[in-house]
């Protein structure tokens, strides 16, 4: 083998190391993991209670028997966040400093009597992670959650209370804008009660994690919403009309019935989140 | 308070940097010679052993036919070296002197600068002789750093008489192993780019993005770095540092748009924290500009295509004097692609080479540049997909930017007996405004204090004003022991910084501010020193290493330091962003001085071992650090360094070819990151994150012939953060870019001169990057080419860009954003993209006048 010979193999060796090196760091660089989880695409639902088919009855913890005839509530948007709802915990802002895990961003008007799941226009979207707040964004569509007017009507509902021989038929229409505004505590504090705050339905306790292709499925449950209106604190003045008889809650702040089916409305408890896999 | 520079002051700048050189040339009676063709200079092989490096100097006289007479020695560094200069300028050619328009015989000088081999960049990589074509061609052997600076004229006695001048050469660092990349642009030039920053892709692992339009630094991403906007390489030209310190939108902002392209001769990538000589921001690296032009007389370019784009170039270097003294003055306006991409760009750069005395060098710099432009910003892909937007258009046409920048610097370079010494001054002026918006409307939230608003849209305005001043030098010195000559430098770096940094939030109705997110003026000084050791104990074994000692001194006046108080004052206006209450509403003054200092010595050595029939290996280990942005200092406590330490382990291969003189690189390295920054775009800037490594490898090849110049790189890295083992998000993991430009006459001529054809192509290859919320981006392949064709002087021909017309994501994120294309707010994180621009195509034509080349 002569020099020249020689310098060409210990080349050729070289050359065939670094191929080796190469193809080896190809594979490492390949190999890596993705940063977290991925994002998902599913279908949006929401439903009444699975008893309810055109109608639901039930009794208030103040002993009225109630009979829900209609209850259409409008559902602007609906939010799942990976914060934990933490008891005690002061007012939260609008949005919620955590990631949101899962989100329907068009509305839907659901037929709360219907236990059948009401599919919302569009998919929603999310990240494969777990969420654990779920929100109610009660407004139009394009309605920003900061405006301090929107005249969608959230809640339309009409039905019958009796407690023993009296008998109260109502109806409801109820809007969030300036009629839902709370005072500000004090002078310094003139955000401290947003109008979004109003318009959105959280903490609603969940524990889901999207997932591609899977159903998200929103249950309403409206005897929450009227679980503690004392319709009999209804006045002459609610009285709408005498005959037939009807009485409509104001879409108000004002009065037990109206402030406690406010209340009731946006109760967490009064929905219920659930994610099914495909 | 700093001003707001005017805009009109580059322009006189420029105008004054233009008539340097000429004035120059003006004052000379008679012409002197000045290089027409000159041959390589070898390294003596018999050199080879003892590794010399110094300078050689000559006086050479060149006869009025061009060629050379006499070549006398002036300054030695051996019988070797004398012998191979002397071979060498001996078949140089010259155009002769000028006296009265007639040749005439003249004596010059000429330094040349002999460093030894092995390969490593400063050698083998750039040779600027190409091999000559055809069997006869020499044998190789190894060839001296060859001065890239020629000639610069000192006054010309009549040419009767000798006269004196000195061919300058540049010193080069000696090179760090396998990861220093001293890339000469030549023919590679050819190659579309649209600006100075996409040089860097001629160097491994360099991915560029940008979602901020024309005028706005580039994204720069590094061997696994993100380096965002400059914060991970230390930027220079020719020295003069491009980082900002304090700049809003990143601390280490380096906006490399006012460098006109064509005035790049070489640039120094040093990969990795290896050198001493490399300063703050050098975590992934550092980068150096070196200017210089090497087409001499007038030249005028103009471009114009598509977009409404059309640019026009003036450029001058006067025939006698150096490479490195030239001027030019550039104007680009283009309409932009898409919605809101419109920009107008004004630069102007000019230098002066000249001798101090026999056996010293000055030059003396400045720039000017001006932009306005206007920034699409980037897209929801949900939003593109649902057809709700264009895949070129924008949300927000509030977003752009303008920026000005001055600078001057001054260096003098003397060469002693006992060692070289140099040193640089510089002053910059920088004014930079940005304006973004990421998230649309989705921070602005309502606080209890404030007045009841409705999200008033998340718009970031930025604006910086600085001043820096500093100083950087060395001294460099040999001697011969261990039977071979060892090495030393000392060095040294200061500079301050004056920074004057505020960032709004704006109203998208009415463009109003109504927040104040930062009002903070800094000052911050930066000394440092380094030693630096080439030590050579056995033929084959190089040792180069030393240490870095770094201090950072900040002085900071917060003029927003109390952003939200508890329990107010009834007073207390709550929609102020920077207030002038204590907590329980006691008064104070809402500015708030802050000082810091910190100090750190970070050791680099680097092995070379070789070389071995063209093969070096090379181990190199060093540490870095970042100073900490002053925005993230904290009153009365020391300032932390995110420090780094890094490794490779590399191998260079060179060898001149009969058809081409042959750099192929293959190096595995891994780096360490103590602290992070990781892009947020809810700050709309890089924001802490945690400890990080990379490790990857890096190849890269360069062949460069009589007729063509081919460079081709690929960067594997696999980047993580410590503590969960995910990837960093945007990183790429695998980056391909080739270059390659070929040239020759073709079968035709016109009026006796032939004419010729060059066709230069250059290719990326991007594999998909991950995103957060394990997303990946999509793979990105671009194409870009020339052609052009050259008669005498006249050059015209078409750029294109994105040849293929692909419709691809140049940047990729992942996050959450709300700008109201949806019934409901968007508050899940979503992907994001900035658009790449399609195919773009310039014709360009450019007119050489009394030019040499």
């Amino acid at each position: 083998m002569n020099q020249r010979e020689g310098r060409g193999q210990r080349l050729g060796r070289v050359q065939t190391g670094l191929a080796v090196l190469l193809i080896s760091l190809s594979a490492l660089a390949c190999g890596a993991t993705d940063t977290g989880t991925p994002a998902v695409t599913f279908q949006a639902l929401a439903a009444g209670p699975e008893a309810a088919a055109g109608s639901l009855s039930f009794e208030n913890q103040l002993g009225y028997s109630v009979e829900l005839q209609r209850a259409e509530l409008l559902v602007g948007g609906m939010y799942v966040n990976r914060q934990v709802p933490l008891p005690g915990v002061g007012a939260q802002p609008c949005v919620l400093p955590g990631t949101y895990v899962a989100e329907v961003t068009a509305g839907a008007v659901i037929d709360v009597l219907d236990g059948r799941p009401q599919p919302f226009p569009t998919p929603g979207i999310g990240i494969q992670d777990r969420g654990f707040t779920g929100e109610l964004w009660l407004k139009g569509d394009d309605v920003d959650i900061d405006a301090p007017a929107d005249g969608s009507q959230v809640l339309d509902a009409r039905g019958i209370a009796r407690r023993g021989n009296d008998v109260w038929p109502f109806e409801t229409r109820i809007t969030v804008s300036q009629n839902r505004r709370i005072p500000d505590p004090d002078l310094r504090r003139p955000g401290a009660n947003p109008i979004c705050r109003a318009r959105i339905v959280s903490p609603i306790s969940v524990d889901l994690r999207p997932s591609e292709g899977g159903q998200l499925l929103l249950r309403i449950h409206p005897e929450q919403w009227f679980s503690t209106v004392d319709f009999g604190a209804l006045t002459p003045a609610d009285r709408i009309s005498d005959s037939p008889p009807l009485y409509r809650i104001p879409d108000s702040l004002e009065g037990q019935p109206a402030l406690n089916l406010w209340n009731g409305l946006k109760r967490g408890s009064a929905y219920a989140m659930q994610f099914t896999d495909p | 308070m700093p001003q707001p520079m005017p805009k009109t002051g580059g322009f006189f700048a420029a105008l004054l940097f233009m008539l340097v050189p000429a004035l120059a040339q003006a004052q000379s009676a008679v012409v002197p010679p000045s290089i027409k063709e000159r041959s390589p200079v070898e390294y003596p092989e018999a050199a080879l052993g003892s590794r010399v490096a110094g300078d050689e100097v000559l006086a050479v006289t060149v006869r009025a036919d061009g060629t050379v007479g006499a070549v006398e020695v002036l300054s030695s560094l051996g019988v070797e070296f004398d012998n191979a200069a002397r071979e060498a300028v001996q078949r140089w050619l010259f155009e002769p002197a000028l006296r009265d328009g007639k040749a005439a015989s003249a004596r010059i000088r000429v330094d040349l600068h002999f460093d030894p081999p092995p390969p490593p960049p400063e050698t083998e990589i750039l040779p600027p002789e190409k091999p000559p074509a055809g069997p006869a061609a020499p044998a190789p052997t190894p060839k001296v750093s060859h001065p890239t600076a020629p000639e610069s004229a000192a006054p010309t006695p009549p040419p009767s008489e000798v006269a004196d001048f000195t061919v300058h050469g540049r010193l080069r660092p000696p090179s760090r192993g396998a990861s220093d990349f001293n890339v000469h642009v030549g023919d590679l030039a050819l190659v579309p780019r649209k600006n100075a920053a996409e040089l860097l892709s001629l160097a491994p692992g360099i991915l560029l993005t940008n979602e901020g339009g024309d005028g706005h630094p580039e994204q720069i991403f590094l061997r696994g770095f993100d380096a965002r906007l400059g914060q991970d390489i230390e930027f220079s030209v020719d020295g003069v540092p491009i980082n900002q310190v304090g700049n809003p939108e990143g601390n280490g902002y380096a906006d490399l748009n006012f460098v006109i392209p064509e005035l790049v001769d070489e640039l120094r990538v040093v990969e990795g924290p290896f050198d001493p000589r490399q300063g703050n921001f050098a975590v992934a690296g550092s980068a150096d500009y070196r200017l210089g032009l090497e087409r001499r007389g007038f030249t005028a370019k103009f471009q114009s295509g598509t977009f409404g784009t059309r640019r026009a170039l003036l450029m001058y270097g006067p025939q006698k004097e150096a490479v490195g003294t030239f001027g030019g003055v550039d104007l680009q306006e283009s309409a932009g692609f898409g919605q809101n991409r419109a920009s107008k760009r004004a630069r102007a750069m000019g230098q002066y080479e000249g001798a101090l005395g026999r056996t010293g060098s000055f030059r003396l710099t400045g720039t000017a540049y001006a932009v306005d432009y206007q920034t699409a910003g980037v897209l929801r892909e949900d939003d593109y997909r649902a057809g709700r937007k264009g895949f070129f258009d924008t949300y927000d046409p509030w977003q752009g930017g303008e920026s000005q920048r001055l600078s001057v610097a001054a260096e003098v370079k003397k060469v002693h007996d006992h060692g070289t010494f140099e040193n640089l001054l510089y002053v910059i002026r920088n004014g930079v405004r940005s304006r973004h918006n990421f998230t649309g409307y989705l921070l602005d939230t309502q606080q209890e204090f404030q007045s009841p608003h409705q999200q008033r849209g998340d718009r970031i305005d930025r604006t910086t004003d600085s001043t820096t001043l500093g100083s950087r030098g060395f001294g460099r010195f040999s001697a011969e022991a261990l039977g071979h000559p060892q090495g030393l430098e000392l060095g040294y770096a200061a500079r301050g910084d004056f920074v004057d940094a505020q960032q709004f939030r704006v109203q998208s109705s009415n463009d109003v501010p109504y927040s104040r997110d930062l009002d903070l003026y800094s000052r911050v000084a930066n000394l440092s020193l380094y030693a630096d050791v080439d030590l050579r104990p056995l033929p084959w074994l190089t040792w180069r290493g030393g240490v870095r000692g770094e201090a950072f001194f900040y002085d900071l006046e917060d003029r927003c330091a109390a952003t939200s108080i508890r329990y107010p004052s009834s007073g207390f206006v709550g929609d102020a962003s920077c207030h002038s209450q204590q907590p329980l509403g006691e008064y104070r003054d809402p500015t708030q001085r802050i000082n810091a200092s910190s100090m750190g010595y970070f050791p680099r050595s680097t092995l070379l071992f070789g070389p071995f029939s063209g093969l070096q290996f090379s181990v190199a280990w060093g540490r870095g650090a970042r100073a900490i942005d002053p925005m993230f200092v904290n009153s009365g406590s020391g300032t932390p360094f995110a420090e780094l330490s890094g490794w490779e382990g590399g191998a260079t291969y060179a060898r001149t070819l009969p058809v081409a003189a042959l750099v192929a690189r293959s190096v595995f390295f891994r780096t360490e990151v103590s602290q992070d920054f990781i892009f947020s775009q809810t700050d709309g800037r890089n924001t802490l994150a945690g400890r990080t490594s990379r490790t990857g490898w890096v190849g890269a090849l360069r062949a460069t012939g009589s007729w063509f110049d081919a460079n081709a790189n690929l960067t594997l890295v696999r980047a993580l953060f410590e503590d969960t083992g995910l990837p960093i998000p945007y990183v790429p993991e695998a980056v391909f870019r080739g270059d390659a430009a070929i040239h020759h006459d073709l079968p035709w001529s016109f009026q006796g001169s032939p004419i010729q054809g060059a066709l230069a192509l250059g290719n990326t290859y991007v594999a998909p990057r991950a995103l957060p919320y394990g997303q990946r981006g999509e793979a990105l392949v671009t194409l870009d080419g020339s052609i052009l064709f050259t008669w005498k002087g006249i050059e015209t021909g078409f750029l294109a860009s994105n040849l293929f017309n692909t419709k691809y994501r140049l940047g990729e994120y992942n996050y959450a954003s709300n700008f109201l294309s949806q019934p409901a707010p968007t508050l899940v994180p979503e992907r994001h993209f900035s658009a790449g621009a399609p195919r773009t195509i310039l014709w360009t034509i450019a007119l050489t006048l009394g030019g040499d080349r």
